[in-house]
């Protein structure tokens, strides 16, 4: 064993720091890391909100969320004018100006994983809920 | 503390590494439908960017509507006049051509006239419709409804029409095709992708809802791992005329399938291949239940929603091996988890 090995059994904890500074950075820097990935991990895992949700996107990018016991009108504008209604815990399309108004005409939304599209305004009406089915085959898509 | 670095810093790089491993398309849009793609593996966000590139791809070739699409130049040629096509048009012609003759001519692409003159195309979606078309001009457009109007010349990639009005459409396996194509994509990963309510959990289970056809909700439940589920439904797009739904399913006799009692309005294909799925689910709509039994020889698995116009109410039949639970026990289910 060598001095340096003895001396540093005879310090304490902190003197060990003082003597090491390198080490301490890195120390802190690694735990500083790992808090930041633990909460950026139960941030992505957990979600943005517990319940049931309605989440509208605008070709592929998240426009709005709101909750689905909610009742509230939105107005969507960017390709087109979309007024989406959230009433009851049903959703739907309440008026469009896209030409073949398929998404007006679909029938209302209520259940984790339905979907209206818009697709000549690029929107697309999704409820999830925490009981998520995984996905849903048929439909008006 | 100083042996415990490197196991820190491998720690903190693996956190890193999953953490980045998860990415979802969002909800997007293709084939003037959605899609939906959630990918688990290293370098997920560039795999999706394959994906969406190579989706757009096939969507430019066999639009209906993109006047630069091989399809929609085929749609406007005169006879004689050869469209040179891409792969993926020249990909789904030759399944198109093999499905034809495989559901003995129900799953039909070249029906697409039909389908203008019923207003189901997409310029046509918009319209109101009061009345159905006179029962001459189904007669006359069943003469062009053929794939043999269509000459595929493999050499020179190029399709010639016998006919200037004969008309193509891959709607009813452009989905199917779509998800194989991505299923080669993501061989890697662990995968979650729903093309327009055709589905594929790859590498992982999955609890699919089936559309109830007539109701708002599901009908039920199926779960599924590594395979294709396809549903078409008479309930997807339709418009009632006195008391009649006319869907956009057209049948062999030039008229809307599931017009009459006990004809199938709902039917789901699960197996390997999409395009199979997608063409199958189809076919059994226009083909009827005795039909649907063939499916079972090629591997394939369905579930179909029957009619009972009288009654007013719907049952259900499973051809081969489904795991499927009908709605009360779903919904039970679903709200008890």
């Amino acid at each position: 064993m060598s001095q340096v090995g003895r001396r540093i059994e005879k310090t304490s904890i902190f003197d060990h720091y003082k003597n090491n500074k390198m080490f301490f950075v890195w120390d802190i820097a690694a735990i500083i890391l790992i808090v930041a990935a633990i909460v950026a991990s139960i941030f992505m895992l957990s979600g943005k909100t517990s319940g049931e949700y309605v989440e509208i996107y605008h070709k592929g990018n998240l426009l709005e969320v709101h909750p689905l016991h909610e009742n509230k009108t939105i107005e969507i504008e960017i390709e087109g004018h979309n007024t989406i209604t959230i009433k009851d815990a049903k959703v739907y399309v309440s008026h469009a100006d896209c030409p073949d108004k398929l998404c007006v005409k679909s029938r209302p939304i209520k259940n984790g994983g339905e979907r209206i599209i818009c697709a000549p305004n690029g929107l697309v009406v999704i409820i999830r809920s925490d009981n998520d089915i995984d996905g849903i085959t048929g439909g008006r898509q | 503390m100083k042996k415990l670095k490197p196991f820190l810093v491998i720690l903190v790089a693996l956190i890193f590494i999953m953490s980045g491993c998860t990415a979802s398309s969002g909800e997007n849009l293709i084939f003037g439908s959605f899609y939906s793609i959630q990918l688990k593996g290293v370098s997920a966000r560039s795999a999706l960017k394959k994906i969406h590139k190579t989706l757009v791809e096939i969507e430019n070739q066999i639009s209906t509507v993109i006047e630069t699409s091989d399809v929609y130049k085929i749609n406007q040629a005169k006879v004689g006049e050869p469209v040179k096509i891409g792969k993926h048009t020249l990909e789904l012609f030759k399944a198109s051509m093999e499905l034809y003759e495989l559901t003995d001519k129900a799953f039909n692409p070249a029906v697409y006239p039909l389908v203008e003159l019923w207003s189901f195309s997409p310029d046509k979606l918009y319209n109101e419709v009061e009345e159905i078309p006179p029962h001459e001009d189904i007669i006359e457009l069943l003469q062009i409804a053929q794939m043999e109007l269509f000459q595929l010349d493999e050499e020179s990639q190029t399709i010639t029409k016998s006919h200037d009005n004969a008309k193509l459409d891959f709607g009813g396996i452009a989905k199917g095709y779509a998800i194989d194509k991505v299923k080669e994509l993501v061989k890697d990963y662990q995968a979650l992708i729903n093309i327009g309510g055709d589905i594929l959990p790859y590498s992982r289970k999955a609890n699919i809802g089936v559309t109830h056809p007539r109701e708002n909700g599901l009908f039920g439940v199926v779960n599924l791992k590594d395979l294709i589920i396809s549903t078409s439904g008479d309930y997807e797009r339709y418009y009632i005329i006195d008391g009649t739904r006319y869907s956009h399913i057209i049948g062999k006799n030039g008229y809307p399938a599931s017009l009459n009692e006990f004809d199938i309005i709902s039917a789901s294909v699960i197996g390997e291949k999409g395009m199979y799925c997608d063409a199958l689910a189809t076919a059994i709509i226009v083909s009827g239940l005795d039909w649907a039994e063939n499916i079972e020889q090629l591997g394939y698995s369905a579930l179909v929603i029957i009619q009972n116009t009288t009654k007013g109410e719907e049952y259900y039949n499973i051809i081969g091996d489904i795991q499927f639970e009908p709605s009360r026990s779903a919904y039970r289910k679903n709200i008890n988890l």
